[in-house]
């Protein structure tokens, strides 16, 4: 588990982070229109290309496609994946017997089990979904197991202090110990929800942002294929700051999560 | 207003002690093969102070968390008013040196959540928690949630949540070990005061020899590892426990007393 403080950047540090941001994007439009200027995506070219590709129809397609696939995904992995690690975090045997799998499957790239996917399920949406789900499930999964397994300092002994009834116990206890974690896990399955989404399409060629960049990239679209790129990063940005604040908001005596 | 119940236990217009008696009749508590505590036999009658003071890892919080029916002796039992301890008992409460505060509630849901568990009446709760938070001295921080408060306010949150319940027996987990001096110092003499408007038996665990003597109608010193009862120490202080207690030369003498018997030899802490 690695520690991630999640304080605001100070304000004078924003200064220098913009700066910076300027240098650099000064030297690739130098650099790409000097050097290499039909295959690297410059600054200017990809501002041109912003609305137009924003706005086309084959653009807006691939991202509804992708969109709603991870949404589905998201859903149909997180939610189980949720109800599993509670189950896990609480049951003894059931942690011994599944851990050695959730660990090692959870630290295999999901990219893996694509090409045997697609033979599975078929080329098409199905894989998709089915492939981000699995992606989701893990994470939420291990981290709300440790959360319910982990209550705060003292207050499992709290609850036998006061004779806390089984059903209370979950309900006053467990849950709301699990919910920080439980919303840590969704925040890493957003991450690995979009690249599964991405590779699932890449391998399968299903319509949507990732063989959006793909085509975009091989008829030498390089600035159109940027464009996708930075949309896609775009959606990974905003929904882990979502998660994130939501974690805050949940769990403000929190000052770490999982990742 | 009074810690506890007022059909078993005197209250401010009926002075006196109030309280269950506690027995801890020869208890060893085992892990495995590795013995914690052994052969400990305490009393503590109703309304009194029993401190229990010995080395890191002597077994003093496995002997209270038996008493509190957490873990079940070994060998031997506990009991309270005569009842054996086989779950926590109504009327004890517990303090814990990590106060083990929920994070999620504020201090008023945090004190009130033992009279919710009870399901008494709204108003009655409400009442009741306002009456507690005001003796702790936390009026004003009702809505504060813990993580945002100092860990003394954290530790009055803690027993005025104990203190809920109308307790006839209070055991305490080095309650102030986790605190600075100062704030230890501040809650040990307003602990020692609600306890003289109130008095209740207290079982006071703790590492501090001044703690021990300065809360204790007697001090049990454990010795050794398993940690068996090496002297019960009398300690005839006058009540109220105060800071002119604390300066007393016979406060120093039984510090003195208590402290040779935790450091002499053969109080064995090697192990
Ligand atoms: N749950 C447990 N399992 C195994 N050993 C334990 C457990 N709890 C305490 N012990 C052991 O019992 C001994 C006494 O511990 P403890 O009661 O915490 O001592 P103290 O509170 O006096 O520091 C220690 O050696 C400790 O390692
Ligand atoms: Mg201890």
């Amino acid at each position: 588990m690695t520690v991630l403080t999640m304080k605001a950047p100070a304000g004078r540090d924003v200064l220098g982070k913009v700066v910076a941001v300027v240098v650099l994007l000064g030297v690739w439009q130098v650099a790409g229109s000097a050097f290499l200027p039909d295959y690297l995506p410059t600054p200017v070219g990809v501002l041109a290309e912003l609305v137009p590709t924003l706005t086309s129809s084959a653009f807006l397609s691939a991202l509804g496609e992708t969109v709603v696939a991870v949404l589905l995904g998201l859903v149909l992995g997180c939610v189980p994946g949720t109800a599993a690690g509670l189950l896990i975090g609480r049951i003894t045997w059931l942690r011994q017997l599944s851990t050695p799998y959730i660990s090692g499957l959870y630290a295999m790239p999901m990219l893996a089990i694509v090409p045997m996917a697609t033979i599975w399920f078929g080329y098409d949406d199905t894989t998709r979904v089915i492939v981000i789900a699995l992606s989701a499930f893990l994470p939420c999964a291990v981290s709300t197991a440790d959360g319910a397994r982990s209550l705060p300092a003292n207050l499992g002994d709290v609850a036998r202090v006061l004779n806390v009834p089984r059903s209370r116990f979950v309900l006053d206890f467990v849950l709301p110990s699990a919910l920080p974690f439980a919303v840590a896990g969704v925040h890493i399955a957003v991450g690995r929800a979009l690249v599964g989404a991405a590779a699932v399409e890449f391998l399968a060629n299903l319509d949507g942002l990732g063989t959006f960049i793909l085509t975009s990239a091989r008829s030498f679209a390089q600035n159109q294929a940027f464009v996708g790129v930075a949309v896609l990063a775009l959606l990974g940005v905003l929904a882990r700051a979502g998660t994130e604040r939501l974690i805050r908001r949940v769990a403000p005596w929190q000052q770490t999560h999982q990742d | 207003m009074s810690l506890h119940d007022r059909r078993k236990a005197p209250t401010l217009t009926s002075p006196g002690r109030g309280g269950a008696a506690v027995t801890i009749d020869d208890v060893t508590m085992r892990f495995g093969d590795r013995v914690a505590a052994s052969n400990i036999r305490v009393d503590v009658a109703p309304g009194e102070i029993v401190s229990v003071v010995g080395p890191s890892g002597c077994g003093k919080t496995t002997l209270l968390r038996a008493v509190a029916g957490l873990i079940a002796p070994s060998e031997g039992s506990v009991k309270v008013d005569g009842e054996t301890v086989d779950r926590t008992p109504e009327g004890v409460g517990m303090v814990f040196q990590h106060f083990g505060l929920f994070p999620w509630k504020t201090v008023e849901a945090n004190v009130a959540y033992p009279l919710r568990l009870r399901g008494l009446p709204k108003e009655e709760i409400a009442a009741r928690t306002r009456e507690l938070i005001g003796m702790v001295g936390l009026s004003g921080f009702e809505k504060s949630y813990p993580h945002q408060l100092s860990g003394g306010m954290q530790q009055r949150t803690g027993l005025a949540r104990a203190l809920a319940v109308r307790p006839r027996v209070l055991l305490m987990d080095e309650p102030f070990g986790a605190l600075d001096a100062q704030t230890a110092e501040v809650l040990r003499f307003e602990l020692l005061r609600m306890w003289e408007e109130h008095p209740i038996t207290m079982l006071f665990v703790t590492h501090s020899i001044d703690e021990a003597v300065l809360f204790g109608d007697r001090v049990v010193v454990l010795k050794g590892r398993p940690g068996r009862v090496h002297e019960v120490i009398d300690v005839a202080l006058p009540h109220p426990r105060d800071r002119a207690v604390a300066r007393s030369e016979e406060f120093a003498a039984l510090r003195e007393r208590v402290w040779s018997l935790v450091m002499s030899p053969d109080a064995g802490q090697a192990g």
